[in-house]
């Protein structure tokens, strides 16, 4: 896939994650999909530029007498998946190009 | 590798961020390597799911911009070589920053001087056309009809066009004000980046722009445009 368009995809993936119920880092790595290939390694920096950017809050919690790190959408979060969202059209609308320049 | 090793390796490798920043990375490192072993995995597995600590401090240092990342990969290597490279370098990054700020100070002033001209040539228009109301007056005075009509008549349309030309040249100072900010976005990227801005972090299209540059060109581009309309 394309990197600017997997970042683009990774960051909806990560904040679709948190918008339910509020999630830690494993949990976010096994429930997006497996073919984004989310690594902890992209998760890390792909969490604090959301976190500086405003789109989630994180809080520290207890599990099992260790800290884990909980994370949680906020509005500026919803609204970016509600952009992420909108450009939907516009990419069938591409695909369908591209598909129909094929035949 | 055992959870303790990757994590001091990977500290290691970090040395050159703050001391904050170090722990909360080992923090979020030791959380997810804990959460695979409860999950059933042994420490060696779940410490390999986290691959190798170089490619993972990497991809912090990654999302650095581009100077401090130049320096810390540098220093990562050896905080001597760093101070080499800045003084033996300096003959050339220090002629080099400074033809890049005279170069772009001369083109801000060469700018503001194209928008002065056209506050002056507004100026004018507007003094002269001053000047043919109060002859209009004189014209009253000595009672000279067709003098008259002629200095009133030259007297609004100079008005008129120093008000145009007033107006252009307050929409032109507006752009090239809004402009020079985005530049200056643009100047400094290399060397911090504006996170919650259009300067860095998020892309504005979920598809792709790297905020960083992409917006900020389309931003310049779009208003460009709408100054020139």
């Amino acid at each position: 896939m394309e990197a600017q368009m997997k970042r683009g995809f990774l960051e909806a993936c990560v904040l679709a994650a948190v918008s339910g119920e509020e999630s830690y880092g494993y949990q976010i790595v096994k429930d997006v999909p497996a073919s984004m290939g989310l690594t902890e390694s992209t998760l890390y920096p792909l969490l604090k530029r959301l976190e500086k950017a405003g789109c989630i809050t994180a809080r520290t919690a207890e599990h099992n007498g260790r800290l884990r790190k909980y994370y949680r959408i906020t509005d500026t979060g919803r609204a970016r998946i509600g952009e992420f969202l909108a450009e939907w059209p516009s990419v069938q609308e591409i695909y369908a190009y591209v598909e129909g320049a094929q035949s | 590798m055992t959870k303790d090793e990757f994590l001091d390796r990977l500290g290691n490798l970090l040395a050159c961020l703050p001391a904050d920043q170090i722990e909360e990375t080992r923090q979020f490192y030791a959380e997810a390597i804990a959460d695979r072993m409860e999950d059933g995995m042994s420490e060696q597995q779940a410490v390999a799911a986290m691959g190798t600590p170089g490619e993972v401090a990497e991809a912090i240092l990654d999302d650095m911009p581009a100077v401090p990342r130049a320096i810390a990969k540098t220093r990562r290597r050896s905080t001597v070589l760093l101070w080499v490279l800045v003084i033996l370098g300096s003959p050339v990054w220090l002629a080099l920053l400074i033809a890049f700020a005279a170069v772009a100070l001369s083109v801000y002033i060469c700018i503001w001087a194209l928008a002065l001209c056209v506050w002056v040539v507004a100026a004018a228009l507007g003094a002269v056309g001053l000047s043919a109301l109060a002859l209009t007056t004189a014209g009253i005075a000595i009672g000279n009809v067709p003098y008259v009509l002629a200095m009133l008549g030259c007297g609004l349309a100079l008005i008129g066009a120093a008000l145009l030309t007033g107006a252009a040249a307050w929409v032109i100072s507006k752009q090239i004000a809004r402009i020079s900010a985005l530049w200056v976005k643009k100047a400094i990227s290399p060397f911090w980046k504006d996170r919650n801005g259009n300067g860095g972090g998020l892309p504005t299209s979920p598809f792709g722009t790297d905020g960083t540059d992409g917006g900020a060109d389309m931003d310049t581009t779009t208003r460009l445009a709408a100054a020139s309309n």
